[in-house]
């Protein structure tokens, strides 16, 4: 086993390049999605990264990849140092126990013909953890820890609503005690007043079982709820990665600071007051990514050197990462200013 | 429920009435007219499990050059709420009572044809989704031409120039060109745009805005959000903005009414549901949302269990069975809306109201997962 500062997770350099489809002939000239492009993420035992981005960004291919469940184009990944891709599909399905999913859709993840205690059972069959004899007992002690009541056992998903459904994929996910747990917008389909009782039982769960979480997700509200550290992506690439308080407190990266300000305050006294970078246009194709920084065609601040060099991931000062040209320089300090 | 109605518009000035820190400068459009009234409208859906009571005695009036936010949960009864202003609530649901004056027309009195002729024109819906909105197989141009024709009998050159110029309001580049694109073809935020394009066509009265940022990230979010703001600054048309964002509630509304299984539990000017939330409900929903200013890993506030089943909503508050204040009171009779006694405009149905300060205790009582 590693030390206690060596990380659980090591994403090193991760690459997912898409074909598209129906381009060229005999596969030349045929256009790639660079969905994830070199992405690096370090995860210590019992800690939170928090993975925020818009739609495309490739935090989700990212968080899949990390299980290989979307396929690596380039990059290693590891598990309490060793590589993943060195298994022998015995050694992979050993290490596949140890790490797991929530999705997002708690409608769409759980099979409806199933009954809950055929769903959270699965895995335990699977991996062939427990006696048969005594699996249900486990499984009726997986419901308790996620707050389900005993008697959801021979009922179907759709009879639950859409928090009790995430509280079954919960129970599903620690069902193999796994080591780390990859949660894709766990509370983003759920009300806000469900999401906070969803998100504190990640948290208990954490505490009790010491997890590790990659917690994907777009609202950096709830990310700086539950993360120790956060990555910001844009268009493949990670372009922030600093600590909760650090990101919160003094974004570096131009897009880290528009979308901390895109964030709407739930108070009228500060949404009056405070003014907001309000970009312009939309995040492009990830087809076809601007040149130089991705982020150059929407960035209030970019220079000609912007849309040429790409940036790379550097030290701005102690622990706080920016992919910016202009990071760390007086252009680059935190502008609230339209 | 009459003095709702009645009460005298204490936030006439917009945005500019919110509160010592408002900013300057914002032009003021709240001129005090009453454009929508809704009284005590009902509206059922007849189920396999039962009578669903999706609206359930529901008022509030819109004045011109506001925006009043309609806020909830999923299942709430919001969207039902302005699908029955157009007299569209789908199948198998109906009006089941309450009256809704609209510019001094009653909408459930008059015929079908005339309210087709409103509908799009003088009162207006921007939906939740775009994309299953838009006809697939139409380009913008021909959905704004098509509207254009029907309420103004705009046709041919004059139509186009119409429409280039309403892509052009809603920011939409190169407007001309993109008359001829498919929904297909163009982005969430494009889509949204064209949506508002087609609501604003007729220059109406008033503007139903249902989630009109859920689909979009946040930073198209920010910039629709403007838009409508500016669009409602320039026109003085009324705004209902339904939404399940108390931060859009914040930044984009004047007041506020809060529904919880069909009802308005409390309904108050913006600044001050905020400072002073009565219902707790609106006291508990406020403690929940996450916000930038309050990072700490593991701070929550929850409110427990869900809310009941629209066929099987107990006797008395919706509310009581999640609610820590609940009484025998709460779970046997029904509170209707009264004033707070404050700047009379704030009005809430509970027996236990949560006091003045108590929102903040909430908060502070919220338990620590992780010291």
């Amino acid at each position: 086993m590693s030390g206690s500062t060596a990380p659980l997770i090591d994403v090193q350099d991760l690459r997912v390049h898409f074909r598209l489809p129906g381009q060229g002939w005999f596969g030349r000239g045929k256009l790639s999605v660079r969905a994830v492009d070199g992405v690096s993420i370090a995860i210590r035992r019992g800690q939170t990264v928090g993975l925020v981005g818009e739609s495309g960004c490739g935090k989700s291919t990212t968080g899949r990849a990390i299980l290989r469940l979307a396929p690596i184009t380039g990059g290693r990944v590891s598990l309490d140092g060793t590589d993943l891709a060195g298994l022998s599909s015995d050694a992979m399905r050993r290490a596949r126990r140890r790490m797991q999913i929530v999705f997002q859709d708690p409608f769409a993840s759980l099979n409806p013909r199933h009954t809950v205690e055929q769903i959270v059972s699965e895995p335990l069959r699977v991996h062939d953890l427990r006696r048969p004899a005594e699996r249900l007992g486990r499984v009726r002690e997986l419901l308790e820890l996620v707050g389900l009541p005993a008697s959801s056992l021979g009922r179907y998903p759709h009879e639950f609503s859409g928090g009790q459904r995430q509280r079954i994929g919960i129970a599903r996910a620690i069902a193999t005690e796994p080591d780390f747990i990859v949660l894709d917008e766990p509370v983003s389909a759920l009300d806000v007043s469900i999401q906070a009782q969803i998100l504190r039982l990640l948290l208990d769960l954490q505490m009790q079982f010491g997890l590790t979480y990659l917690f994907i997700a777009h609202d950096l509200a709830v990310v700086g709820q539950m993360s120790d550290e956060v990555c910001v992506m844009y268009l493949g690439r990670i372009v922030e990665r600093a600590s909760r308080e650090a990101l919160y407190s003094s974004p570096q990266h131009p897009y880290t600071q528009a979308l901390l300000s895109a964030v709407p305050y739930p108070d009228p006294v500060i949404e009056a007051t405070r003014r907001r970078v309000i970009l312009t246009g939309e995040v492009p194709s990830p087809v076809a990514p601007p040149p130089g920084c991705h982020f150059h065609t929407r960035c209030p601040i970019a220079l000609d050197r912007c849309r040429v060099e790409v940036p790379a991931l550097r030290e701005v000062s102690d622990g706080r990462f920016a992919a910016c040209h202009l990071a760390g320089s007086v252009l680059g300090a935190p502008a609230e200013a339209r | 429920m009459t003095s709702l109605r009645d009460s005298a518009p204490t936030n006439s000035a917009g945005k500019d009435a919110r509160g010592p820190a408002s900013a300057s400068g914002r032009s003021s459009f709240g001129t005090g007219e009453t454009v929508l009234d809704v009284r005590d409208l009902r509206v059922v859906f007849e189920t396999r499990r039962g009578r669903a009571r999706a609206v359930d005695g529901v008022t509030f009036a819109l004045r011109a050059g506001e925006t009043l936010g309609l806020v909830g949960e999923s299942g709430c009864g919001k969207t039902v709420t302005a699908l029955s202003l157009l007299r569209s609530v789908p199948d198998p649901g109906r009006i089941d009572g309450g009256s809704i004056t609209f510019d001094g027309l009653d909408l459930m009195r008059i015929s079908e044809g005339q309210m087709a002729r409103l509908r799009g024109s003088r009162l207006a819906l921007i939906p939740q989704d775009p994309l299953t909105a838009l006809n697939p197989v139409m380009t913008a141009g021909a959905h704004l031409t098509e509207v254009l024709g029907v309420h103004l009998g705009l046709t041919g050159a004059a139509a186009i120039t119409r429409a280039t110029d309403l892509m052009d309001r809603v920011g939409i580049p190169e407007p001309r060109k993109r008359l001829d694109s498919y929904p297909h073809q163009l982005s969430g935020g494009m889509r949204q745009r064209v949506m508002i394009a087609l609501a604003i066509a007729c220059n109406p009265h008033v503007l139903i805005a249902d989630e009109p940022t859920t689909a979009l990230d946040a930073t198209v979010q920010a910039q629709i959000l403007e838009l409508l703001d500016e669009l409602k600054r320039e026109t003085g048309m009324a705004l209902l903005l339904i939404t399940h964002n108390l931060g859009i509630v914040a930044g984009h509304c004047d007041r506020v009414a809060v529904m919880y299984c069909g009802r308005v539990v409390e309904t108050a000017p913006v600044g001050e549901i905020f400072a002073h939330p009565h219902h707790r409900y609106t006291a508990g929903l406020l403690a929940c949302v996450p916000r930038l200013d309050r990072q700490e890993k593991g701070v929550f506030f929850t409110i427990p269990g869900t809310p009941p089943e629209l066929t099987a909503l107990p006797p008395g508050c919706a509310f009581a069975s999640r609610c820590e204040a609940a009484t025998d009171q709460c779970r046997l009779d029904r509170p209707d809306l009264q004033g707070t006694g404050g700047t009379g405009a704030h009005f809430m149905a509970c027996w236990h109201p949560a006091g003045v300060g108590e929102a903040t205790a909430a908060r502070a009582a919220s338990t620590r997962a992780r010291g």
